[in-house]
Parts: C-alpha cells; sequence; structure tokens
C-alpha cells in the first residue's frame, strides 16, 4: 500500500513540471504584457516600465525566471500581485475557503440527489421515474451552467420576489453575512455548480445497479430468501457504489479547482473567479499562484480517490497496483 | 435492445418466408448485402430519438448557411443598430415583426439567434476535427509504437488532463489582444484542450486490433508499418472515434458559449464579420435586463440546450447504430 502510494505521489512530479513549464510557455512566448496592462491607458516612462520588468524579473530569460519561480515556491512564496501588488499568498488564502465550502455544499447535492436519484431510476427500472431520470440527467448534462445559473437567479430571484410580495426569494450574488444568511447564499450557486456532476453520478449509479443486479451473487441472495431492500442494501449497493464513489471523488477534485463560470454568474469570490479575472488582466503571478494550489489539491484528491479505491475494492490492492492508469 | 430484436426479426422473416408459403417454392431471395456503414445507416434509421435529433440539427444548418436570403429581408440584420428607431424598439415582447423580441439596442432576438447557430455550429465541427487531427496522430503513435513513445505521449496527455480546462481557455485567449479574438484562436483552442481523450480512446481501440489475426497476417506477408495503418487499422479502429467525436461536438459548442459568456468568444467587427453573433455573449448581454426582459437570455438559452441535446442524441444513436461499447 505505501509503495503504491509512493508510486502516485511521484506520477505527479512529470505532471506539476509539465503545468508549470506550459504556464510560463504561454506567457512568455506569446503576446501579452502585463506591464502595460497595468498601465492600461496612461502612459508609462520608459524608465518606470524597464523599472518595473527588472522588479517582477520579466526581463530575465524565461528559464531563469522558471528557476526563480521554482525557489521561491520552496520557500512557500508564490510572488507579488501586478494589478494590486498584494502578495499572492493572501490573496489565495482570502479566496480559497470560499471555493471549499461552494464545492463541498455542490458534492452533498450530487451523493444525495444523484446516487438518490440512480437507485430509484434502477429499482424501477422503464417506470415513469426512470424516464423523468434519464431524460433530465440528459438535458442536465446539455445545458450551459452559466445559462443554468441565471434562470435560477431569475426564478428564485427576481419572479419568486415578485410573487410573494418581495417576502421570499433566495439571494443571487456574493457570499456576504454569516449563521442563515451565508447558508442562504451558497444554495443557488451550490445548485448550479451541482447540476451537471449530479447527472452524470445519476446515470452511472443507475448503469452499475442494473449491471450488479445481473451477478450470480444477487441471485443467489434473492434465491436464499433475502428480501429485495436487504438484496439492495447488503449487496447490490456495496459493489455498485465503488465507482460511484471514485466519479464523485474525482468531481470533487475538479470542484476544488474553482468553478469559474458559477463563480462568476453568482459574484462568488472563489478562487475560480479570482484566476480568471487575473488571467484577464495578465495577472501572471496570481494566475501562476493559484494554478499551482488547485493543482495540488486535485492531484491530493485524486490519490486519496485511488486509496480510498485500493481500499473499497481489495482485489485492487492485491492487484499490482495498476489502478490509476 | 431494438437492433437486437429488429435483427433477429430480419432473420426469422428470411427463415419462415418459406414455410409460411410452401406452395410457391421461389429460390430464397439474396439478402441484400450491406457495408458496415450501410448496416449503421439501416439501424441509425430505426432509432427515433436519433432521426428527431438528425431533423432538428438539419434544420438548425439549413436556417444558418440560407439566413443571408431570409432573416435579413423579413427580421433584419443581427448587429444592424438603427438609431432613428432603436429607442422606440428596444425591449419589445415577442410580436410577428420580432418574433422572440428586440433586444436592448432595438435588434431583432430572432435574427441575432439563427446568426448565433453559424459561429456554434462552426467552432463546435472545427474544434473537434483539430481535437481529433491531434488525437489520432498521437493516439496511434502511442498505441502502435507502445513503450517509451506510448509512455511519453500518455504522460503529456495526463498534463493536459490536470489542468483545469476552462482555466487554460481562458489563458490562452486573454493573451491575445480583443482585436485579434476571431473565430480561429477559440477553435484552435478548444480544439487543442480536447485531444487527449480522443488520443486515449483511439489508443485502446488501436491496442484492441493490433493483435488481430489479419494485422498479424498483413505483417508477415511485408505490408509496412504506414500501410498496415492505413489500410487495416485504421478503418477497425475508428468506430469508437466517430462516436466520440460526435459526442464532443456537443461540448465543444458549450465550451464557445461559456469563453463568449465570459467576453474571450469571437467578437463582432463592422468590417470582417458584421454578422458575427454568439449565443453565450448574447446571454451575457441579457443579463442586464433580466428584469425587463428574460427572453433576451431565455432564447439563446434554448438555442444552445436543443443543438447540444441533439448532438449528444445523435452520439447515443451512432454509438448504438456502430455497436460500440463505451463507458457511461
Amino acid at each position: 500500500m505505501l509503495q503504491y502510494i509512493g508510486r502516485r505521489v511521484l506520477q505527479f512530479i512529470p505532471v506539476f513540471f509539465g503545468v508549470t513549464l506550459i504556464l510560463f510557455f504561454i506567457t512568455t512566448i506569446l503576446p501579452g504584457d502585463p506591464i502595460k496592462m497595468r498601465a492600461g491607458e496612461k502612459s508609462m516612462s520608459p524608465a518606470v516600465y524597464q523599472q518595473l520588468r527588472h522588479d517582477y524579473g520579466f526581463d530575465q530569460p524565461w528559464y531563469k525566471q522558471y528557476i526563480n519561480y521554482l525557489e521561491a515556491l520552496a520557500h512557500g512564496d508564490l510572488g507579488t500581485s501586478i494589478s494590486t501588488g498584494r502578495p499572492v499568498n493572501e490573496i489565495i488564502a482570502e479566496s480559497y475557503p470560499y471555493t471549499v465550502e461552494l464545492a463541498f455544499a455542490a458534492i452533498v447535492i450530487e451523493i444525495i440527489v444523484g446516487v438518490g436519484v440512480g437507485i430509484v431510476a434502477a429499482v424501477k427500472r422503464y417506470s415513469v421515474w426512470d424516464v423523468m431520470a434519464t431524460l433530465s440527467t440528459s438535458i442536465l448534462v446539455a445545458l450551459p451552467v452559466f445559462w443554468l445559473g441565471i434562470m435560477l437567479q431569475y426564478i428564485f430571484g427576481i419572479w419568486l420576489k415578485g410573487a410573494t410580495n418581495g417576502n421570499f426569494y433566495l439571494p443571487v450574488s456574493g457570499a456576504s453575512g454569516d449563521g442563515f444568511s451565508s447558508f442562504a447564499h451558497l444554495i443557488l450557486p451550490a445548485i448550479t455548480l451541482a447540476s451537471v456532476s449530479t447527472a452524470y453520478a445519476a446515470r452511472i449509479m443507475r448503469s452499475q445497479l442494473l449491471e450488479v443486479n445481473n451477478q450470480d451473487y444477487i441471485r443467489t441472495a434473492h434465491a436464499k430468501g433475502l428480501s429485495p431492500s436487504g438484496v439492495l442494501r447488503k449487496h447490490a449497493l456495496k459493489n455498485a457504489l465503488i465507482p460511484v464513489v471514485t466519479f464523485i471523488g474525482l468531481d470533487l477534485g475538479a470542484m476544488l479547482s474553482g468553478a469559474v463560470l458559477t463563480e462568476t454568474v453568482f459574484n462568488w469570490p472563489g478562487i475560480g473567479f479570482t484566476i480568471a479575472r487575473a488571467a484577464f488582466a495578465l495577472d501572471y503571478p496570481v494566475v501562476f499562484g493559484g494554478t499551482v494550489i488547485v493543482l495540488f489539491a486535485v492531484m491530493f484528491i485524486n490519490l486519496l480517490v485511488d486509496i480510498s479505491y485500493a481500499f473499497l475494492d481489495p482485489r485492487i490492492r492485491y492487484g499490482g497496483g495498476s489502478a490509476g492508469e | 435492445m431494438s437492433d437486437v430484436t429488429d435483427d433477429a426479426k430480419l432473420l426469422s422473416d428470411a427463415e419462415n418466408s418459406p414455410t409460411t408459403a410452401p406452395e410457391t417454392p421461389e429460390p430464397l431471395k439474396p439478402q441484400v448485402t450491406r457495408t458496415l456503414w450501410g448496416d449503421a445507416w439501416y439501424r441509425l434509421r430505426r432509432n427515433k430519438l436519433a432521426l428527431v435529433a438528425l431533423t432538428w440539427l438539419l434544420i438548425v444548418i439549413v436556417a444558418a448557411v440560407t439566413a443571408d436570403l431570409w432573416v435579413i429581408p423579413l427580421y433584419g440584420p443581427p448587429n444592424y443598430i438603427n438609431t432613428q428607431t432603436a429607442a422606440a424598439d428596444r425591449l419589445e415582447p415577442p410580436s410577428i415583426h420580432h418574433p422572440m423580441g428586440t433586444d436592448d439596442l432595438g435588434r431583432d432576438v430572432f435574427s441575432r439567434v439563427v446568426y448565433g447557430a453559424r459561429i456554434s455550429l462552426t467552432v463546435g465541427v472545427a474544434a473537434v476535427l483539430v481535437s481529433v487531427v491531434i488525437g489520432l496522430l498521437l493516439g496511434a503513435l502511442s498505441g502502435y509504437y507502445g513503450k517509451f513513445v506510448d509512455t511519453t505521449i500518455m504522460r503529456i496527455a495526463d498534463i493536459f488532463l490536470a489542468f483545469p480546462y476552462i482555466l487554460f481557455a481562458i489563458l490562452l485567449l486573454s493573451v491575445l489582444p480583443p482585436s485579434e479574438r476571431g473565430m480561429f484562436p477559440v477553435i484552435v483552442t478548444i480544439g487543442v484542450l480536447g485531444w487527449p481523450s480522443i488520443a486515449r480512446v483511439f489508443r485502446s481501440s488501436i491496442l484492441s486490433v493490433k493483435e488481430a489475426d489479419y494485422v498479424e497476417a498483413g505483417r508477415a506477408v511485408g505490408a509496412s508499418d504506414a500501410r498496415l495503418m492505413a489500410r487495416h487499422i485504421l478503418p477497425n479502429a475508428v468506430a469508437p472515434i466517430i462516436v466520440y467525436a460526435t459526442m464532443s461536438i456537443g461540448g465543444a459548442i458549450l465550451t464557445e458559449a461559456a469563453l463568449s459568456f465570459l467576453g474571450l468568444g469571437v467578437q463582432a467587427d463592422p468590417v470582417k464579420a458584421p454578422n458575427a453573433v454568439s449565443w453565450g455573449r448574447m446571454i451575457s448581454d441579457g443579463q442586464n435586463y433580466l428584469m425587463s426582459n428574460p427572453g433576451l437570455i431565455v432564447w439563446p438559452g434554448l438555442a444552445i440546450l436543443t443543438t447540444v441535446l441533439a448532438f449528444t442524441l445523435l452520439g447515443d444513436g451512432v454509438r448504438d447504430a456502430l455497436d460500440v461499447k463505451m463507458k457511461d
């Protein structure tokens, strides 16, 4: 097991260098000058321009910049934002909790609704419920996420407010307030972020359960007189859940890398929103720092998923550990 | 399921027909021979959902291609602002003259939705073609040569997959100044980001075909690598790619809409692209008028939804027709 974890961690190394090198490639080879961008419409004297380029190290060759960056990273320093002048560490520490909060809320929805719908659809196969589940998951997957977010804002923020004379509605923007207010702010963004993955989770749950139901051990369980719900709980679910757990785990990793669209629609001050805005402003230190942190988070979650996978399915532990491929 | 019963019926019909009519000992008619593709087309035509999807896509394509002929005379050009009447015409509800109402600048929403199909479909199809070309090439190298080549290419694929997709696209496109943001960079960006999945699908189907006896036989009689690839491996490994590509077009359209929504998509240009409209951009513009005219958001959203759904359903149909097994 330890050996397996070690190998997975080693696999992270080329990916890390690959991603950071691509980032450096994009920012040095492609056009786009962050210093000019910061100056905006104002003219900047050549001397100040050169000084700023020097301060941020942009006058050095790219490999030197890269090495400098890695060296600072090893000391836990992600650099300084160009557009605001604040330390990148601080900016990320401020925005990341919002992304984590949103991601976990969305995952809760995904587990409850996705797994629930998948089980119902499989147990009542070919029923009205099953058809409705298939139909709605197909539509959810084809929906533009940002459009769903705006429609939810309209229905629950504007229309509902008008229909109830302003007594009942959900907040459509920001993440302010504490206690119930902060929970209310979370509802619509979480539903929006969870929508597509919930549909996928339901589909996987359904198809896995149908597949497991054809297995011999399920027939045996029925034959020995176990009640249908007993078969479902004790035998079918246990086996059918493994791929679902994997999917949801990997999805959590993807969500922790920031939901640019959802966060933009709802003005949610998370990491995706922050990185996207920094990219628009060509604020490369924030983009780099954000992406590196996100990358670590995704890799860490994926590692946890692989380990839990090996834990849930004992066959993998003895199988030479090729599960990650 | 229905495919199986159809086939079974065909078989049993062929077997039963002589016994039900024994007095006319007609010689057994030779079955119409079909190619793999003829077979697939036959099965696709029996899939109602796929046919509805195909019909809808044809309607959208024909409408988008012929838009200059009927949309402009009837409803006006998509981006033209009549400064004389704009103030009076703005944010109108749907009517005969404006089937989907007008936007904040008095432009006809229906005209804009129809023209929006041009960018969505072009970007969707072209981006997937880019992914397929890169993916086929790298997937073939990876699957056919194995070993070091395989490891290298698959690690690069890992790197691309590890990168948060939409962030990567934003980063690539935001370094371009707005004046240079045409259709081409969007297509290349989406295409380049899509290759790893195609390469993986193709690699695994090559791996499963590579060891087949007929490939071995070809090699034994001295066929070159290139010939084996072109004549024996590619035709037998291409079905999953067609299925995957059809399904990916919907995803590419969604990504284009998202990038346009964020302001990184195709921009209208009075000279170069006077009729360029993007559904994603329409939704982002319409956000400001959510209170007064939600239709500005509803219509382009429905256009995206139906088009993407059609490609997904068509992809499902093609998968069943070609009998490709895929993970959910």
